[in-house]
């Protein structure tokens, strides 16, 4: 616990030496990166002793902390996951910062990074309904100038404006629940009876920050913006706020309603699924990748449901695996969606386009980014070998086990939405990889490219290794971190079964990777023996190749985005072919925010239609102003008496 | 003796798989009144591959050169969780056909990543098309395990079929009718078959699987062609192990009705190959949704049985 505090201290000092030395270390890159490495350092010590204990190695049973700071299981998990994405962010950000450093003073956004990476954790230890809100605040307003960067360029402006009417609305929900569960001090507990009313007005103000489908709208307007460290900051640890709220929310709340259950899987479904197909339809990396994190927080909502569902039928083996499973994949995802983003920051760094339509070919030029790339897309699309398929396996058992219980129609739905989403991200996942990395280049460019410098590409050769380890040994990981969940479902017949299943799949792993070595000599002996040669890739004799002729991203996922239609992307507007030698044509598509343009923006102006008529209010005069006050004192004291 | 088993079961596996694709040739020859080629040729097509060299397009990353290695293990590896002839597989756990699912996920995604290598557009639309199956595909196979799961009570494909015996056939025949069914039309899928794929194809724009590995040659080629034959084994053996299921102790008989089912599903596909021509390739999606409500049928079926 000493640990976490040191570490809050240590990001909140670094800020402060940031804005006041900001003409001297306060802008050193190497500087802030140091103490930000230090304090994730130091937190990430003491948030694992946490975990390992469940929460019970506390020096700091004073009362005095414990009325205001929650040290249990659930803040250490979730402090454990923000101080290792802080971590890696942090070395990756040393090289990312460099080209920004010509063109402006950094002492600002490393003010607002420390500031985030502060406001996240202190959010985490929080007991208090107002020190919460608080610092929830403060995280909204850190990570807004973070997206604002780079913001002389009008399209982020824009972005970072959605994104700051998400935080307001989101805000606004959390203190309409707040009230409802704190009492006269501001602490943490159930004051009103009707439970559901509270946990719906909370779901709704963590899920605008979770994201999850239809409140998603600002994920993929900000990411694009956002610089790839910010990014990379905000997917793998603030989002996760949002469900540790919900978590928390489920804590202090009771009874549960099985309608919470079904309302988080229809969400959690309706987002996987949605998700995904909208990022089908993503022409920018970036865009892809923020869809894929509302994939991924559909795949949480779905454990969510599932568990809180099996809970009100009194299976809580079943619903503990689950909540188990929902907290392994937002470590999982973490590591992977981090990876992610850096490895699109490499490719924005190197090629200045994040446009998959014109990139291509770059496996060869930049091979450390591309292997990186790779780990970090298998992981996302939930395939086995990496990590991202552990945690969603372990909500497939819980779903399956519990069919042969009575009334378990729920689950069927689970185990639909994930297998859907899983081959959809397959698909997703393939198409980007193979857009950006593979075959040729599909644009002329001068430009030298190459792998980033070293710190960029150490940070992502630990994120893959990680995803690889926790990946291809899915048993230590899965111990480590829920050995200390529960006291009752650490021994449990269930907690056993799944280890012993983990530990299994990596003996498969094993023997998967022995064959493959096997059949890798096999086929080298008959090499040294045969002639190998290279030549063109078949053209059917055709012989000049022409890498516009190449299958595009957008070609690759057409067949799907063309099957789902107005969600996934804009029908291309084709000029026809006419005569047997045609020479005009042109076909152009695009890609659409289908809830944004559909919903947010109808409703935003027939909002601002009716604002308009009341302006008169807003008249501007002064005189008027001070009438207004006299008139709401009028009436509050009026309203006392 | 268990062990000598499971060593049988390998063998057997690895040694009969091609022979599938040879059956189905010569049925389909018969059909149409040749003598058709013989039922070995897969062997000789795989000896004389391993002993060639290869020629690799210039366009290639070591991802394209490693993908076969990958897809054959992936796919042995995936064929050991499933069980022979009323035998527990190599590997068994709980949950085991998820992760077999997932393991042959993982060999299509690197067969696409390998196809989308070469820079060709054929096999770029070859590997367009194959993520598109996957995506109406995969549902298929776990609303029929969701409803294998349901009537057995067991979450692993062994604990599944030992439970599934000429019994059971009298109670649930709609239901396991049904099943095999989506099954069927889900296996045609996965091993790129008529009406889904043409294999007899030679025009690079309307194939599928083939087109994807146009640009594989020598032992590559023979590994893919291996791998997919391996796959039409495991598919045919889910089939053969619902509609012909263990009915005694007798290891021997039982492998027998094993294989019989097994080859008996290659017959079928022969049969289906010879009457039937392939389907639009837009209409594929639609196809996959009958057999995925052909499985939901049956999960309802059985839920209103008892």
């Amino acid at each position: 616990m000493m640990l976490i505090v040191a570490a809050l201290a240590i990001f909140l000092l670094s800020s402060f030496f940031s804005l006041v030395l900001s003409s001297g270390y306060g802008k050193s890159n190497s500087f802030n990166s140091a103490m930000s490495i230090l304090g994730a350092f130091t937190g990430l010590t003491g948030a694992a002793c946490g975990i390992w204990s469940g929460g019970k190695f506390l020096p700091l049973t004073h009362k005095f902390w414990a009325h205001y700071l929650y040290l249990d299981y659930l803040s250490h998990f979730f402090l454990f996951v923000v101080f290792l994405t802080i971590l890696f962010v942090s070395v990756y950000s040393i090289d990312y910062l460099k080209p920004y450093r010509e063109k402006k003073s950094l002492s600002f956004f490393w003010f607002n990074f420390h500031m985030l990476s502060f406001s996240m954790c202190a959010v985490l230890l929080s007991k208090n309904a107002a020190l919460f809100i608080l610092f929830w605040e403060l995280m909204a307003f850190s990570s807004y100038f973070l997206v604002m960067t780079d913001h002389k360029a009008g399209h982020v402006r824009h972005a970072g404006f959605i994104y700051l009417c998400a935080n307001g609305i989101g805000a606004l929900f959390l203190i309409a629940a707040f009230s409802f569960i704190s009492d006269s001090s501001y602490s943490f507990v159930q004051t009103f009876s009707h439970s559901s009313l509270a946990f719906f007005l909370a779901l709704a103000g963590f899920g605008l920050k979770a994201g999850f489908i239809p409140l998603h709208v600002w994920l993929p307007e900000a990411h694009p913006a956002a610089p790839g460290n910010v990014s990379a900051l905000m997917s793998a640890a603030m989002i996760k706020m949002g469900i540790y709220g919900i978590f928390r929310a489920l804590s202090i709340l009771s009874p549960w309603h099985s309608s919470w259950g079904w309302t988080m899987l229809a969400i959690g479904g309706l987002s996987a699924l949605l998700g995904l197909i909208m990022s089908l339809g993503q022409k920018e990396i970036k865009k892809v990748l923020a869809y894929s994190s509302v994939e991924n927080i559909g795949i949480i909502m779905i454990g969510l449901g599932l568990a809180v569902l099996l809970f009100s039928l009194k299976l809580n083996e079943l619903s503990m695996a689950a909540f188990c499973a929902v907290l392994f994949h937002v470590f999982n995802h973490s590591l992977f969606k981090s990876l992610l983003f850096m490895g699109a920051g490499s490719v924005l760094h190197a090629a200045h386009s994040g446009k998959m339509d014109e990139l291509g070919g770059l496996a060869g030029k930049m091979p450390v980014s591309a292997s990186a790339f790779l780990i970090g897309s298998a992981a996302a699309a939930g395939l086995p070998f990496l990590n991202g398929f552990a945690g969603e396996f372990v909500i497939y058992y819980a779903a399956f086990s519990s069919l042969q219980y009575a009334e378990t129609s729920f689950s069927i739905f689970a185990i639909l939405f994930l297998s859907l989403a899983g081959a959809l991200g397959a698909a997703s996942f393939s198409k980007m990889f193979s857009a950006v990395f593979q075959g040729r280049p599909k644009m002329k460019t001068d430009r030298k490219i190459e792998d980033p410098g070293f710190y960029m590409k150490s940070a992502m050769i630990f994120l893959s290794s990680s995803c690889l380890f926790a990946g291809l040994l899915p048993y230590f990981s899965f111990n480590f971190l829920f050995s200390g969940f529960n006291q009752g479902f650490s021994e449990s017949r269930t907690m056993l079964d799944l280890s012993k299943i983990l530990l299994l799949m990596s003996v498969v792993y094993a023997f998967s990777v022995f064959l493959f070595i096997i059949l890798y000599i096999a086929r080298k002996r008959i090499f040294s023996k045969a002639l190998v040669s290279h030549s063109v890739t078949w053209d059917c004799g055709y012989s000049s190749e022409v890498p516009r002729a190449q299958y595009t991203g957008s070609s690759f996922s057409q067949l799907l985005t063309d099957f789902f239609g107005k969600v996934a992307g804009r029908p291309g507007a084709c000029r026809s072919v006419n005569g047997y030698f045609p020479s005009n044509f042109s076909y152009a598509a695009s890609s659409r925010a289908f809830f944004y343009e559909t919903l947010y923006l109808p409703a935003a102006e027939k909002i601002k239609a009716a604002a308009l008529r009341f302006s008169f209010i807003q008249s501007g005069n002064l005189r008027l102003y001070v009438f207004y006050i006299f008139i709401a004192l009028a009436a509050l004291i009026i309203w006392k008496i | 003796m268990e062990n000598l088993r499971i060593l049988f079961q390998i063998l057997a596996m690895l040694a009969l798989s091609p022979l599938l694709f040879g059956i189905i040739n010569k049925v389909k020859a018969v059909f149409a009144g040749r003598q058709g080629r013989s039922v070995f040729k897969l062997y000789y097509d795989i000896y004389k591959l391993l002993n060639r060299g290869a020629v690799y397009s210039n366009s290639v990353t070591a991802l394209f050169k490693i993908a076969p290695v990958a897809i054959l293990s992936l796919t042995i590896t995936a064929a050991l969780i499933v069980p022979f002839g009323g035998q527990k597989g190599v590997i068994s756990f709980p949950g085991d056909f998820i992760f077999f699912s997932y393991i042959l996920a993982m060999s299509r995604f690197v067969l696409i990543l390998s196809a989308m290598d070469t820079a060709s557009s054929f096999e770029g639309m070859g590997a367009s098309r194959e993520a598109q199956f996957a995506v109406f595909s995969e549902p298929v196979f776990f609303m029929a395990m969701i409803t294998l799961s349901k009537i057995t009570g067991q979450i692993s494909i062994y604990g599944i079929f030992s439970r599934l015996n000429p019994s059971l056939w009298v109670v649930n025949a709609p239901v396991l009718t049904l099943l095999v069914f989506s099954l069927f039309i889900l296996m045609l899928c996965e091993a790129a078959r008529v009406p889904f794929d043409d294999p007899e194809t030679h025009l690079e724009l309307t194939m599928i699987h083939e087109v994807m590995i146009l640009d594989n040659s020598g032992p590559d080629l023979a590994y893919i062609l291996y791998a997919s034959s391996i796959k039409m084994w495991i598919f045919a053996s889910f089939i053969s192990s619902i509609i012909l299921p263990r009915h005694s102790d007798i290891f021997w008989s039982d492998c027998l009705f094993y294989l019989a089912g097994i080859f008996l599903s290659a017959v079928a596909v022969a049969v289906t190959e010879s009457v039937m021509a392939r389907l639009r390739l837009l209409r594929v999606p639609h196809f996959l949704m009958a057999a995925f409500s052909v499985s939901v049928m049956a999960f309802v079926f059985q839920s209103f049985k008892g």
